[in-house]
């Protein structure tokens, strides 16, 4: 075991043979090969109307391509029927706005958040902020029409939900994501509704590419938040 | 003559004993570090998870010896005219059990994740600001869960056998479990690292059959004792040495015409029954105190000694009969 171990640690440091490795050999094939990704909509983090997808993970994922010479082939569908060719290992990744903390946990490897987002109570002022942060209670405040924040709303605080379709487009207090708040000139309460744990998804055990691409989206926690801000418009 | 007591103890015994009270302690707290340390790197490995089962399990040896160890010196009363020795004995039965059962629990599990392909994924974290494949925190804490409990199982090996404590002894055993699964665990982690997706569940299901193997010996150890089997050596190999020596000493007394010697554990003691046909009726009271005070020099274990005269003895197995003077006329 002693000698596995050094030979591991000489392995790793430098870095010349691969370790750990996958066992059906996905990094090797994807390097200078083809990557397939499997993408739903779910905006910002993946837009799949035009001609050409876009969205923060679409955008990740194509720098991520380039750094291991790999051409990104698209693969549209449902997120469930991505993720169980995900599973049959028809698909590299899965790209659908996933949450860490999400059932695929069970068939599919989840990377480490890229991105942390959370969902707030903001107001438009200070003043309102601060008495919002204290008590909720019987307050009118405006959030999505048919979503799980209006749910969530509705369920965890005594706040009277006032579903609108455009929280954006609403003055009061509002329910929004906190990388809304500086654009829509929101001040956030305390209160927090949810936090989102952004991850991609890859083929169960493929550790060798999972470290990859964990890596890459390690390093580039601060790059994921300026792609957030140029794909997220009012 | 003194009714049994609780358990006491001579003085070099206890000075043992202190010194395993204080390694018990060290064990728990030892324990519980590496529970913490196994719990943060867990990940979705199965045999990590039998690692973490083991370790979790092992600190029933030793808090059933610590509970036993105050529990045991309190004197017999209204509701427990035999003293608590026995307690220890439930501790026993119930960590065997709880062996056997998670043992059992993940074989079939792994087995199960072998059968359907499961491919154990295991990622980066970031710790700080350090980034590190999971796997090598992983085999970090397999060996901080392997070394230690290696050294600790070597010392109360020792120390079992100058007690003569089976308690002890399965702690010291239970140890042995621990560094062997977190072996077999290593070699599942180092095993994935290679791209080997099977060695993760190979390794949880050897570590199964491991702890498994150990829950039935125990049990078996347990259930021995509960149903009055007869003392055996603390480390269950054999019978103790004691049963044959107070068998001996009861067939070398004059008035002894024949005898029927009993012995089963109370927990840390052993008690002792002798049916005594005597050669002749005089001094009988005399007689019986001295054959058990003289029983009692014998060890600091035979504390419960009960000696009975009695006209003769029917029907009694061939293997407790001792004596047998022939018969003299008028006995």
């Amino acid at each position: 075991v002693r000698k596995v171990l050094l030979l591991g640690l000489i392995c790793v440091t430098l870095d010349g043979c691969q370790y750990p490795r996958d066992p059906e050999g996905t990094l090797d094939r994807v390097s200078g090969g083809v990557m397939h990704v499997g993408i739903s909509e779910s905006d910002p983090w993946v837009r799949t109307g035009a001609s050409k997808p876009g969205g923060v993970e679409v955008e990740l994922l194509e720098r991520f391509a380039r750094t291991i010479d790999a051409r990104i082939e698209w693969v549209e569908g449902s997120e469930s029927d991505l993720i169980e060719a995900l599973e049959g290992r028809k698909l590299d990744v899965v790209a659908a706005g996933l949450d860490r903390r999400s059932e695929w946990q069970r068939v599919a490897a989840l990377t480490r958040p890229y991105l942390t987002t959370k969902v707030v109570i903001a107001a438009p002022d200070e003043a309102t902020a601060d008495a919002l942060s204290s008590d909720l209670g019987g307050r009118r405040i405006a959030v999505e029409a048919n979503s799980p924040e209006a749910s969530k709303l509705s369920q965890d605080t005594d706040a009277i939900p006032r579903e609108v379709d455009d929280p954006a487009e609403v003055g009061g207090p509002v329910v929004v994501d906190d990388f809304m708040l500086d654009e829509l000139g929101l001040v956030a309460t305390d209160a927090e509704l949810d936090e989102h744990e952004h991850c991609l998804a890859v083929s169960l055990g493929e550790n060798a590419f999972l470290v990859k691409l964990e890596r890459f989206l390690l390093d580039r926690e601060h790059e994921a938040s300026q792609i957030l801000e140029q794909e997220w418009r009012p | 003559m003194r009714y049994p007591a609780g358990s006491e103890m001579p003085p070099s015994v206890q000075e043992v004993q202190r010194k395993v009270i204080r390694l018990e302690w060290i064990t728990i707290a030892y324990l519980l570090t590496a529970i913490t340390a196994i719990y943060f790197t867990l990940g979705s490995s199965q045999a990590m998870k039998g690692a973490w089962l083991e370790d979790m399990l092992s600190l029933a040896p030793p808090i059933a010896f610590l509970i036993s160890a105050r529990v045991r010196y309190r004197a017999p009363d209204r509701r427990h005219p035999y003293g608590y020795h026995r307690a220890v004995e439930v501790a026993f039965l119930a960590a065997a059990l709880a062996l056997l059962i998670m043992g059992s629990y993940l074989i079939v599990d792994s087995a199960l994740d072998l059968l359907k392909g499961d491919h154990p994924p295991i990622g980066m974290v970031e710790l700080f600001d350090w980034q590190v494949w999971l796997g090598w925190l992983m085999l970090a804490a397999l060996i901080w869960s392997a070394v230690p409990a290696f050294i600790l199982g070597q010392m109360k090996k020792k120390l079992a056998a100058e007690l003569h404590d089976k308690v002890l002894y399965a702690d010291a055993q239970m140890n042995k479990a621990d560094w062997l699964t977190a072996s077999a665990a290593m070699a599942g982690v180092i095993g994935i690292g290679f791209g080997l997706w099977w060695a993760d569940a190979v390794a949880a299901i050897v570590i199964g059959i491991d702890i498994a193997h150990d829950g039935v010996k125990y049990s078996r150890g347990a259930v021995a004792d509960i149903i009055d089997g007869e003392p055996r050596r603390h480390d269950v190999e054999g019978t103790h040495p004691l049963v044959a020596e107070v068998k001996r000493a009861v067939a070398e007394f004059e008035w002894v015409q024949e005898a029927a010697v009993r012995m089963r554990e109370l927990g840390h003691i052993f008690s002792v029954e002798v049916l005594v046909v005597p050669v002749d009726g005089e001094d009988l009271i005399d007689r019986v105190e001295d054959t058990v005070a003289a029983i009692r020099e014998i060890d600091w274990k035979l504390q419960d000694v009960v000696v009975s005269p009695v006209r003769e003895i029917d029907g009694a197995p061939d293997a407790v009969l001792v004596g047998g003077r022939p018969m003299t006329a008028g006995a």
